[in-house]
């Protein structure tokens, strides 16, 4: 049969980081296809090669059976595809008609036929049920509607096929139901849809068929109704990594709480609560994952338990102390050592040398200044053994941190954390983007103060990474833990697998 | 290694320390190259007007001290645009800070309060370090507090303070017809350092300030808190560092040091309060400060070299009789050129 969409052996490189290596896909006439996948699995990459947005390193494309090149998204428009991207490109004070026809105009049309093109929006909107007025302006819309104009647009080009990023991100469920019934009605009319997505039920819901990207591979391409959530969950997030059994010794008798955390409620930056009546208790000596696809509030509890987000309510306590109210400084202070899925934003200073990002958060205490001046050869002494210990690779002790691989970065994150001897870890996703040796290193580091009595905090994607490491795991799911299972549970993965997705496991005994 | 290697390691290396003093270099002599075609146009010789600019600016010594007498207001507040800069607060209100300093500096200076010789001069410059520090650290609390954005708020409150100023020399302290305020006690006068010039001790207290900010920003916690803050304010406050307090008081810091070049004019100087007090050095400062690359010990060449770009322009302009507009074409391009230069630098850089 002939595809739509082909694309073989497409492999993308970014310097030396591989986004897409030897990726396929098809995709089939009148087909809704989901493409599955963590955040750094490749999916936009793979769809931006496809819009001619990259030029792939390798690989082919075929539309409709002829091989193309698309060198850019003028080119893909032409063969008929269109892209819809999770940043809307729209011009906010225009009309929704003249945010259609803005491009298609060529240059002899100094007066574009506003009315006839009204007219046609309004016949492809009742055609598909794309509830919009051409003449409304996008500043006044809602997101579901700038999202239904954008799509517009692309039919208005007469694309036949449509890419969308992540749809439903920024959507209510009320207009993710209205979106979905515009995405069959496109289908049944033969267009076919490709869908980014990390949500799983809006696979099941919504796919004929799902293409599942793990670390830039595809892992799997499956019909919908030969497989289930629980499956996609695992092969989203595990598999590529098997580490060996190589936890310490069990958690020691009567360490007592390190971090309590009782009924939490936190909201992101928008003012959405994220974190929506979290408890959970980690020991001294004991490692506690945290397991869950991204987006259910890892990052958000990250932030609260290290002061940079405030808590709603509910109560956070370190080693007793009650820290609910507390800011960054006091959590510092507290030895809380907090490693940022974002550690450009909330880690490192990438403008700064080694040296005084090792002193980044120890400048409070006394050791590295007299009085308001800085003690430079202090400083550098410490950041000479960091650089040694850890085996920080870098240029120059005077280059700015921007100029180490990724890898290093966030060695020198936790030599810095280890160096002050903190009592918890709060690490999210501390081994993403790192290349193999270097993520092995950091579950090096986290096992050895494990094993030095830290209590760790472990927030992760790579589930074989927790199960290898975690004493316990807790799932996140919603904002909340939907289950823990301990170390050694036979039925552990699929416990785990179900509770991703909103199963709560009676087996498992939340704690 | 091979000669690509080794060619590729020197180029590296070289780029940077050769982009600093070749990249402006070249800017400087791009831009004269230009303006000598326009002074062509003109029937002027170029090599006979720079010659004047050159010998104006630093040929003799009414030349020289007036070029460093110049420099001191250009000096403080590039500083003052510099430390701002630092922490990521972009501080276009240098001018006002000025003008507050040159006020509280008059308005103490008059000696209405009968203070003693000895402490008037001293009580001038603190009160214009104050004023334009506080001026300074409104609109740092404004930003912080409620996220007002710095550029408009120090903007507007330059004007203000140049109207403010317009108000007491036209109201209160007018003196008879013209706008002008009462000359300040001699006892508040910046002494003068060299006899038969203007040269006056504010070119002092501009160095000492210029070493003492490099200190403060490269060598105490402040300093390093600030820079932190600059880069990334996330991770700064993430570890612990008060950033709000840290930005209004690095604005105190900056406001405080263009108030002192309110001070030099006005005690060094005019030894009175006028509207011609300062032809807009708030703002040249902004250019001295980033021609500097924010660095304080850099700042003072920028500012020197800025200044003699000044007098000597003003000098070819008198001996070969240009217009003022072809004054501020020649200096125009300079500045655009060496802006054009880091710009191009920077680019450089990262490509």
């Amino acid at each position: 049969m002939t595809f739509n969409v082909e694309l073989r052996g497409i492999t993308k490189r970014f310097r030396s980081a591989v986004a897409n290596e030897r990726v396929d896909f098809d995709l089939r006439p009148g087909e809704i296809h989901a493409l599955l996948g963590e955040n750094g699995a490749g999916k936009t990459t793979l769809m931006n090669v496809l819009y001619g947005l990259y030029q792939p390193d390798e690989g082919t494309i075929s539309i409709d059976g002829r091989p193309v090149t698309i060198r850019s998204p003028a080119d893909a428009i032409r063969l008929g595809l269109g892209m819809v991207h999770q940043h809307f490109m729209l011009v906010p004070p225009l009309t929704v008609v003249e945010n259609v026809i803005l491009g298609t105009a060529s240059a002899r049309d100094v007066f574009p036929d506003i009315a006839g093109a009204s007219d046609r929006i309004r016949r492809i909107s009742e055609r598909y049920g794309l509830a919009v007025n051409p003449d409304d302006r996008i500043s006044e819309l809602s997101v579901g509607a700038e999202q239904r104009v954008e799509i517009l647009k692309a039919l208005y080009r007469d694309v036949r096929i449509l890419i969308l990023d992540e749809p439903t991100a920024v959507l209510t469920p009320l207009e993710t139901t209205e979106l979905f019934r515009v995405f069959r009605s496109l289908a049944a009319a033969g267009r076919s849809i490709i869908f980014i997505t990390h949500k799983l039920n809006e696979v099941m819901e919504l796919a004929d068929r799902v293409t599942v990207m793990r670390q830039g591979v595809r892992v799997v391409t499956v019909d919908t109704s030969d497989t289930t959530p629980e499956r996609l969950a695992g092969l989203m997030v595990g598999g590529a990594y098997a580490p060996g059994e190589k936890t310490g010794p069990d958690v020691p008798r009567g360490a007592g709480p390190v971090l309590e955390i009782e009924d939490l409620r936190v909201a992101d930056e928008r003012g959405t609560e994220r974190v929506c009546g979290l408890s959970l208790t980690v020991l001294g000596g004991e490692i506690v994952g945290i397991a869950g696809v991204e987006g259910n509030g890892q990052s958000e509890l990250g932030q609260a338990l290290s002061g940079v987000a405030a808590a709603r309510s509910g109560r956070i306590a370190v080693g007793g102390r009650d820290m609910t109210r507390c800011g960054p400084r006091d959590f510092v202070e507290a030895g809380v050592a907090y490693i940022s899925e974002d550690r450009h934003r909330f880690g490192l200073i990438m403008d700064f040398s080694v040296g005084e990002n090792s002193v980044l958060n120890r400048l409070c205490g006394r050791e590295y200044r007299y009085g308001p001046f800085l003690r430079r050869k202090r400083i550098e002494s410490l950041a000479d053994r960091l650089v040694e210990s850890y085996r920080i690779r870098l240029a120059s002790r005077q280059a700015p941190t921007r100029t180490l691989s990724g890898g290093n970065q966030q060695k020198l994150l936790f030599a810095r954390e280890a160096a002050r001897d903190p009592v918890l870890y709060v690490a999210c996703q501390p081994t993403r983007g790192l290349d193999l040796a270097a993520q092995e290193q950091v579950r090096t580091i986290l096992l050895d103060e494990r094993n030095r009595g830290k209590a760790i905090l472990w927030m992760s994607s790579d589930m074989d990474e927790l199960l290898a490491l975690s004493d316990r795991i807790a799932v996140m799911y919603e904002g909340r833990i939907s289950g823990v299972v301990d170390r050694g549970d036979p039925g552990g993965r699929a416990k785990i697998g179900q509770m991703m997705v909103g199963i709560r496991a009676d087996a498992a005994s939340p704690r | 290694m091979s000669f690509e290697a080794i060619a590729r390691r020197a180029r590296g290396e070289l780029r940077p320390a050769l982009g600093a003093v070749a990249g402006p270099a070249i800017a400087v002599i791009a831009a004269l190259a230009v303006t000598s075609l326009i002074l062509l146009a003109l029937g002027v010789d170029p090599v006979a007007a720079y010659g004047h600019a050159i010998r104006g600016a630093f040929g003799d010594t009414i030349g020289l001290t007036e070029t460093l007498v110049k420099t001191v207001p250009l000096l403080l507040t590039g500083l003052a645009v510099a430390l701002a800069f630092r922490c990521g607060f972009w501080n276009i209100g240098a001018e006002g800070q000025l003008f507050v300093g040159a006020l509280a500096a008059v308005g103490v200076g008059m000696n209405d309060l009968q203070l003693a010789p000895v402490l008037l001069l001293p009580a001038v410059i603190a009160a214009g370090f104050l004023a334009g520090g506080l001026w300074g650290s409104i609109a740092g609390a404004l930003k912080v507090r409620f996220g007002a954005n710095e550029v408009l708020v120090t903007l507007m409150m330059n004007y203000i303070a140049i109207f403010g100023a317009s108000y007491m020399i036209n109201g209160p302290w007018a003196v008879g017809l013209i706008p002008q305020s009462r000359d300040i006690d001699p006892a508040a006068a910046l002494p003068i350092l060299w006899a038969g010039t203007r040269l006056h001790a504010g070119i002092l207290i501009a160095a000492v300030s210029a070493v003492l900010l490099y200190v403060l920003v490269f060598h105490t916690r402040l300093g390093f808190e600030l820079r932190a803050i600059g880069y990334n304010p996330d991770a700064s406050r993430a570890s612990g560092m008060p950033v709000g307090r840290n930005v209004v008081l690095a604005l105190f810091i900056a406001g405080g040091l263009a108030g002192l070049a309110g001070v030099g004019e006005v005690a060094g100087v005019h030894h009175a309060m006028m509207e011609s007090i300062s032809p807009g050095y708030g703002y040249i400062g902004i250019v001295v400060a980033l021609i500097g690359g924010l660095h304080p010990l850099w700042t003072i060449v920028s500012a020197f070299m800025f200044s003699a770009l000044f007098i000597g322009v003003d000098a070819m302009q008198r001996a070969v009789g240009l217009s003022t507009a072809m004054v501020w074409l020649i200096q125009g391009s300079v500045v655009l050129a060496l802006l054009a230069s880091r710009a191009f630098n920077r680019y450089a850089a990262r490509g």
